[in-house]
């Protein structure tokens, strides 16, 4: 009979990138009881700062155990009682099925389909997709698929490219995005804030409901009202 | 022999069982009616014939709630967990008194009796919380000795097709309760695929991937890979070591077993309540396990206590 010698395959990785309105917690591996110190420890540090808002970013999470979902939930608690919220964005099918059988979304508001990455979580190709025309009154960009760090120079030069030119409006159809990080989502937000120094502005059209919890978590949501209006 | 007044707002757990359909229907028919005539929400969880039968029998087949879902029933855990969302939702809404009948799987109705002992003898507990009268009717043409008398253990009271009630004097209380011993698979009797001892949960998880990957579907495997995990981690957590994990597989089925030499969990519900129903989410990883759809077994042993999960074609 084989035996199978140790090996470090599975470890959680965690990070935390600060957001405006409350942090963002990256989780990505497999979480279980190996990473369960790890995790608690670091959700402890995030709640202790008495703050009411967490969001995680899960598309890199390939798997969850319930005594890790147990966390998340007993945070998601502590959060509501706080009058806050506990959002976890794009998780993969094995941990949105963990979630969805202990019930975890009556604490945490659970936001994104999940990423086209392949399963093994090897290999990580953004398939963002960004197209530019003329519009009626300024320019119509199209970002359509998944942005991430892969794409996220692309999608600075095109950003900056628009801002370069005369128009003052520049309209953002997003509905097809499936997929933007902490990093994607500042650069939209950075080139709403240069338009409207300079006296225009950015109308995002059609912004999932993750997309619209991580505008609120850099507090850009005026973007959303800017688009409201236009 | 005694006759209880009917109609009486309670807890009862009951057992019935019948020889013809005229038996089956003196058996339910009375008890439907009685309960639409109070406005008792009335459950029936029977086949397709069996429910037929029922709804040409009644005044007012409407006021009965039909489940015809057969996923009601696909394991213990989840019958309990849809009854529990169920009742919360009657009791919630006013009702005083529940009515319950439905069909638990074993070989005679073309199901597997095995994780349902356990569930029979949970029951008198878990559904203490609520105003239930659960009537359970057995086919005693088609239903294996062990089967009836598993049944005479589990249920505090026999009804009888005229009406009458006997107490059930083999009946043993949760605590006292001998679950079934496990059916052996025949995947047992070969040596397994892999051996591990005092392995970590990631790797368990790993092995089952890289051995059950074309074997079984994408579906079952994801959900082999999730019971594994947790059960080593629950092994590792509560059990005593060494903890040993061995997986078969043959022919389209894997067999995982997660040993450890402590004496398993002292509570009797283990993995039947719902975890989302404990405030602090404990059992969770005992429970889930129950709730995939898998053949998953808690095996209580001389030598320690044993999850046992298999998926694939049948053994």
């Amino acid at each position: 009979v084989p035996r199978v010698p140790p090996s470090r395959q599975g470890a959680l990785e965690a990070s935390v990138a600060p957001g405006e309105s409350g942090s963002l917690i990256i989780l990505a591996g497999e979480a279980d009881l190996t990473g369960a110190g790890k995790l608690s420890a670091l959700i402890a540090g995030q709640l202790a700062g008495g703050t009411r808002h967490l969001t995680i970013d899960a598309s890199r999470l390939r798997f969850a155990d319930s005594a890790s979902i147990r966390t998340l939930v007993l945070a998601g608690k502590t959060l509501r009682e706080r009058g806050g919220s506990l959002v976890l964005l794009h998780p993969q099918r094995p941990v949105a099925k963990v979630l969805a059988l202990l019930g975890a979304d009556q604490v945490i508001t659970i936001l994104g389909s999940p990423r086209t990455t392949p399963a093994d979580g090897r290999r990580a190709v953004s398939s963002l997709e960004i197209s530019v025309a003329a519009g009626e009154s300024g320019r119509d960009v199209v970002l359509a698929g998944e942005a991430d760090h892969t794409s996220v120079t692309r999608l600075s030069e095109v950003l900056d490219g628009q801002l370069a030119g005369p128009a003052r409006r520049l309209t953002i159809d997003v509905s097809e995005l499936r997929y933007a990080d902490l990093a994607s989502v500042r650069k939209l937000a950075e080139a709403a804030m240069t338009l409207r120094d300079l006296g225009g502005h950015l109308v995002l059209l059609h912004p999932q409901p993750w997309l619209v919890s991580l505008l609120t978590l850099l507090r850009a949501e005026w973007m959303l009202i800017d688009g409201a209006r236009g | 022999m005694k006759e209880e007044p009917s109609g009486r707002p309670g807890r009862f757990h009951e057992a019935g069982f019948y020889r013809s359909d005229a038996e089956f229907a003196a058996l339910i028919v009375p008890f439907a009616e009685e309960g639409v005539a109070a406005g008792q929400p009335v459950i029936i969880g029977y086949d397709e014939r069996k429910a037929g039968l029922l709804r040409a029998r009644l005044h007012d087949p409407d006021a009965v709630t039909f489940i015809a879902d057969g996923s009601l029933y696909a394991t213990p855990a989840r019958a309990i967990a849809s009854y529990w969302r169920l009742f919360e939702r009657l009791t919630a809404a006013g009702a005083i008194q529940i009515r319950i009948a439905g069909d638990v799987p074993h070989e005679g109705n073309g199901g597997r009796f095995a994780g349902w002992d356990r569930y029979e003898s949970a029951v008198n507990t878990v559904w203490d919380r609520f105003p239930v009268w659960s009537r359970c009717l057995y086919d005693a043409t088609t239903a294996a000795p062990r089967v009836l008398e598993t049944v005479a253990r589990t249920h505090p009271r026999i009804v009888l097709p005229s009406g009458q009630y006997r107490s059930s004097r083999r009946y043993q209380d949760l605590a006292d309760f001998d679950p079934l011993p496990p059916d052996p698979d025949p995947l047992e009797r070969s040596a397994p695929a892999i051996e591990m001892s005092d392995p970590s949960a990631a790797q368990v998880r790993h092995a089952v991937t890289s051995i059950g990957r074309g074997q079984v579907s994408d579906t079952a495997l994801e959900e082999l890979v999730m019971g594994a995990g947790e059960a080593v981690s629950n092994a590792r957590l509560h059990g005593r070591p060494p903890v040993t994990a061995r997986i078969w597989t043959a022919s389209r089925r894997i067999l995982i077993r997660v040993h450890d030499t402590g004496p398993g969990p002292a509570d009797p519900l283990a993995g039947l309540v719902p975890a989302w129903a404990r405030p602090d989410l404990r059992g969770a990883g005992l429970w889930l396990i129950q709730m995939l759809g898998l053949d998953a077994a808690l095996i209580r042993s001389r030598d320690g206590f044993t999850v046992r999960l298999a998926a694939g074609s049948p053994a």
